[in-house]
């Protein structure tokens, strides 16, 4: 028989029930304006990924207070499920909950877990209060939220404890509870009545809570824990170098391009901001931010975008619109005149939400995307706005444009005559693919090693080696034309779609199959992006050929001489060859083989390396904002006190050979691709 | 006010190298672009248009590849293309030339025309001067600036050595322009998708209703007979003496014996 208090409880859960309902639907009405993108192919893989990101917390658990996450996290699991035999016994007293209600070994876990949960608690609580770091907001909201876990948690701790006490102190189900006989002496004294009395109303105390708990997570930024677990399963699958939405301009000729209004994001961009756990990882990692530039990555999901989202979602759907992009200025005052709280759909996302020069600060080096717990994706977001930006506005930097026009008419950024891309290679025998015959590889040589000085060396140096281990290759000269990474990156897709095609024709009817490159952005854009263009190759670093080769024994190098002078190389990983290719071993087994070397590690490296601030097209734009990103860099590798830095990528070269010209000009410290220092040994 | 901007393509020709055998242009490869000062003309008539208002049409006569310079010259903002092509127009000369384009002119009907300076593979800075003269207009050469606008007249800058003339010239007219009216703007991706999805109006040598003994190699006076490298003979000599009086001495010797002094 249901007794009162029964009834009570299920019309409390019920108005609960019902609030959660609607807070969820509310939230479900404003995702679902955004824009259709199909994140529910390959279940298994899906499946995978949410096992070790969001079950196991893969990415959380690098760090200490991720640790504590994870503990709070399946310590949320079991205090759940620990309600329900909690809940129902309040209800029927006599009901015991089959698998939960009488299994010592729940209790035991489920006790451990509270016991680290609150541990976790009060280590988040010093942390963000007493430390103080800049990662963590210290909001209202967010000592809210500790409080009600606590008093979740305490609650549970005095009602089992006195149910223990009602039962004399031995229950076969808490048999192996830690806490709960621990807590069992405070009702000394008091009659079994006072303790049924005490329980019932720790009870009450324990379901107002609990409730209350559960109703305020969809309103509040710990909708994180219901987003986050999707986030989990929905999270790309690509490769980060290949997350860059296609987009066919003359197709798309009378939309909008990219994003220039938050309804134009697609619903999984959205769901990026309720997934956002606030944990401010990305912002310790991103190097415009820390090198004082106004973008912040982490504002940027869990506060610009959302806080603008809600607010111009809700009016939106109040007015039952599914998009602005016809909304005429009349009708926008119309609905003016009958709800100030319009004004938010006149807003334009570029501008007045989100500053341009955030948009422009982003060096794509995806550093937050590799250490994000709930797999947010940043850059793409930056890339459609980018897009916006110049596409449908026109609206960009000068100097972005020169290099645009420059690629434009003469193929290269740099605006040298494309008929001399080959001239470095004048005096190396390198044969042209028109006239090679048969070779195995092509040697995409890239915008920067034909023009740029210090990367020419590089190319010159990559020729030399593979025609010492024999290897038939060929290149394209005048026929290569700027890959298109950093236009793409600037949002240009018309003009990337533009370079693409022309080349992605060219390695098609000459039958190229395997490519072997210098750059790592030319090799990201060949090989992660270019097959969406019809394009499929294979294609490797040159760090990796050459490794290989070594492997195979077919590139010798001179025996190592003794009187060599000791060299201390610092590694600096490129973002494009790092946490796009997930390559870091290959440039340090080529570095270890000069003689007398000794590979230094800075603190920022290989998936956290720092960027050197050329990425995302930066490397053609004025960085007039902050510090200069390229001399962080160059004072983290200093501090390592090396001779030598080296890299593996053309744009680090330049920015790294321009950081030690200027903070340390007679330390005579040498920036070196391995290529060039292993030519040295032929 | 209807303005017309007349466009050569043209080889990129800071790329074209000349043969050393064949001694004839290496156009193996060679990307086509619109003539530069064809470009700083369009730019021109644009702001033209942007302040003053009208209609900007690019003219342009050519094989139909052609076409390409008139899609660029759309992307950058012109209203419409037109583009006379033909076989009859093959083998033309300047005279012909002009007037194939003056024909297209009228049938266009303009008030003020805008042409470059010159073509850089042709070189010669006639077309401009001869369309005027085919249409009996004002023409003004060199210009680097529009100063005035009136109802009848405009006040124009027109580049002379070491200076500048200010030309009030009745309209209509034509204008062949310098490079320094103006840096061509770079064209939006709006204004390339568009200007790759607008029709190109096509004319015929029967369009334009031009006299087969005026076009082509019959309308031409000229003909081209070899193109070459011109040899240019330098030969240098350093002069040395003890002191700078004999040196002197010694370069007037060496000049009077040169024929030169
Ligand atoms: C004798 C002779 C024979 C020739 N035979 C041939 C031949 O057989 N085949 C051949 O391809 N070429 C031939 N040419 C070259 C061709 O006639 C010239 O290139 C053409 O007349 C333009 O002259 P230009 O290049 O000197 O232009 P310029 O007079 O220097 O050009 C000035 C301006 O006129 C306008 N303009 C010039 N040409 C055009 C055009 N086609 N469309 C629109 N606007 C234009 C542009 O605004 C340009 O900036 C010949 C030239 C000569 C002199
Ligand atoms: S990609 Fe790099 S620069 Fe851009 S927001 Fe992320 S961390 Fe910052
Ligand atoms: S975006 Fe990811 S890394 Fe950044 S604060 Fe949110 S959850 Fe943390």
């Amino acid at each position: 028989m249901l007794m009162p208090q029964g009834i009570i409880f299920l019309l409390l859960a019920a108005l609960a029930a019902g609030i959660f309902i609607r807070a969820l639907r509310h939230k479900w009405r404003i995702l679902t304006l955004g824009a259709p993108e199909n994140r529910f192919d390959q279940p298994g893989r899906r499946l995978k990924n949410f096992a070790a990101l969001i079950l196991m917390q893969g990415k959380m658990v690098r760090e200490f207070y991720g640790v504590i996450h994870l503990f709070i996290f399946w310590g949320f699991i079991f205090i759940l499920l620990g309600e329900i035999p909690l809940l129902l016994e309040g209800i029927f007293p006599n009901f015991t909950v089959p698998l939960l209600g009488d299994n010592p070994y729940f209790y035991l876990i489920k006790d451990v877990l509270s016991l680290l949960v609150t541990v976790g608690l009060f280590v988040g609580i010093i942390r963000r209060w007493v430390m103080r770091p800049r990662r963590l907001y210290r909001t209202a909201e967010a000592a809210l939220v500790v409080a009600l876990v606590l008093a979740v948690i305490v609650s549970d701790w005095l009602i089992g404890a006195a149910k223990l006490a009602l039962a004399g102190g031995v229950l076969p189900a808490f048999r192996l509870t830690v806490v709960y006989p621990l807590l069992v002496p405070l009702f000394a004294g008091l009659s079994p009545d006072g303790i049924a009395v005490f329980q019932s109303t720790m009870w009450w105390l324990h379901v107002l809570v609990f409730l209350g708990f559960f109703v305020y997570i969809p309103n509040s930024k710990h909708l994180h824990v219901l987003a986050a677990p999707l986030n989990g399963y929905f999270a790309s699958l690509t490769p980060p170098g290949a997350q860059i939405k296609p987009l066919d301009p003359l197709a798309a000729a009378g939309k909008e391009y990219g994003v220039g209004r938050i309804e134009n994001f697609t619903w999984k961009q959205l769901l990026d901001s309720f997934a956002c756990g606030e944990c401010g990882r990305c912002l310790e990692v991103c190097p415009a931010n820390l090198s004082g530039k106004p973008l912040n990555p982490k504002q940027m999901i869990c506060r610009t975008l959302k806080e603008h989202l809600l607010e111009k979602g809700e009016v939106m759907r109040r007015h039952d619109l599914s998009s602005t992009e016809d909304l005429s200025p009349e009708k926008l005052s119309a609905l003016l005149r009958e709800d100030p709280e319009a004004a938010v759909l006149g807003k334009s996302l570029l501008g007045d939400v989100f500053s341009e020069d955030a948009l422009w600060a982003c060096t794509t080096c995806g550093a937050c995307q590799e250490v994000c717990p709930v797999s947010n994706e940043h850059v793409g977001k930056i890339i459609d706005m980018r897009r916006f930006a110049v596409m449908n506005e026109d609206r960009y930097a000068p100097e972005l444009r020169l290099a645009f026009r420059n690629v434009e008419s003469k193929f290269n950024p740099w605006g040298v005559s494309w008929s001399e891309r080959a001239a470095w290679a004048k005096q190396l025998d390198v044969p042209l693919w028109k006239d090679a015959g048969e070779v195995e590889y092509l040697f995409w040589v890239g915008c920067a090693g034909s023009f740029d000085n210090s990367a020419k060396r590089v190319s010159e140096a990559v020729v030399r080696l593979l025609q010492a281990a024999g290897v038939r290759f060929a290149i394209l000269g005048r026929e290569e034309k700027c890959c298109g990474d950093f236009i793409r990156r600037a949002g240009n897709e018309y003009l990337f779609r533009l370079m693409a095609q022309e080349n992605v024709a060219l390695l098609n009817r000459y039958g190229v199959r395997k490519i072997v490159t210098a750059c790592p952005h030319c090799l990201n854009t060949l090989k992660n992006e270019y097959p969406d263009l019809g394009g499929r190759f294979e294609v490797i670093h040159h760090t990796q050929l050459l490794w290989q080769l070594v492997k195979e024994g077919r590139l010798k190098l001179r025996p190592p001489e003794t009187t060599a002078p000791a060299r201390r190389i610092a590694v600096h990983d490129s973002c494009y060859l790092g946490r796009c290719q997930n390559e870091y071993e290959a440039p340090r087994a080529l570095l270890s083989m000069i003689p007398g070397t000794q590979i230094l590690e800075m603190e920022r490296r290989k998936d956290r390396s720092f960027c050197c601030g050329a990425g995302g097209a930066r490397m053609w734009l004025e960085e007039h904002l902050g510090e200069r990103i390229n001399l962080m860099r160059v004072r983290q590798a200093l501090e390592t006190e090396p001779t030598t830095i080296g890299v593996n990528c053309p744009y680090c070269l330049t920015m790294m050979e321009d950081g030690v010209k200027d903070l340390a000009p007679d330390r005579g410290v040498e920036v070196a691709d391995p290529a060039v220092l292993l030519a040295q040994l032929l | 006010m209807r303005i017309v901007v007349c466009v050569k393509q043209v080889p990129d020709t800071t790329e074209v190298k000349i043969d050393p055998v064949k001694n004839t242009l290496i156009r193996d490869g060679v990307p086509s672009i619109v003539n530069p000062f064809d470009e700083c003309a369009v730019e021109a008539a644009l702001r033209f248009r942007e302040e003053h208002g009208g209609r900007v049409t690019a003219l342009s006569m050519g094989p139909p590849q052609a076409e390409t310079a008139l899609r660029k010259c759309l992307a950058m903002g012109a209203d419409a293309a037109v583009l006379i092509s033909d076989r009859a127009f093959a083998g033309a000369d300047t005279l012909a030339t002009s007037f194939a384009l003056a024909r297209a002119v009228a049938k266009i009907g303009a008030d003020l025309i805008f042409c470059g300076k010159m073509a850089i593979d042709g070189d010669t800075a006639q077309v401009g001067p001869g369309i005027a003269e085919h249409l009996s207009l004002t023409q003004v050469t060199n210009v680097q600036k529009i100063k005035e606008v009136h109802a009848d007249h405009l006040l124009v800058e027109r580049v002379c050595d070491g200076g500048y003339e200010l030309v009030r010239a009745k309209t209509p007219a034509l204008l062949a322009v310098e490079k320094t009216v103006g840096e061509p703007r770079y064209p939006s991706v709006r204004g390339s998708v568009l200007a790759q999805q607008t029709e190109i109006t096509k004319w015929s040598a029967a369009d334009i209703e031009a006299p087969e003994e005026k076009i082509g190699l019959n309308g031409s006076p000229t003909q081209v007979m070899q193109i070459f490298t011109p040899e240019t003979q330098l030969h240098s000599e350093m002069l040395e003496a003890p002191s700078e009086d004999a040196l002197c001495d010694l370069l007037i010797g060496k000049l009077r014996q040169a024929e030169i002094l």
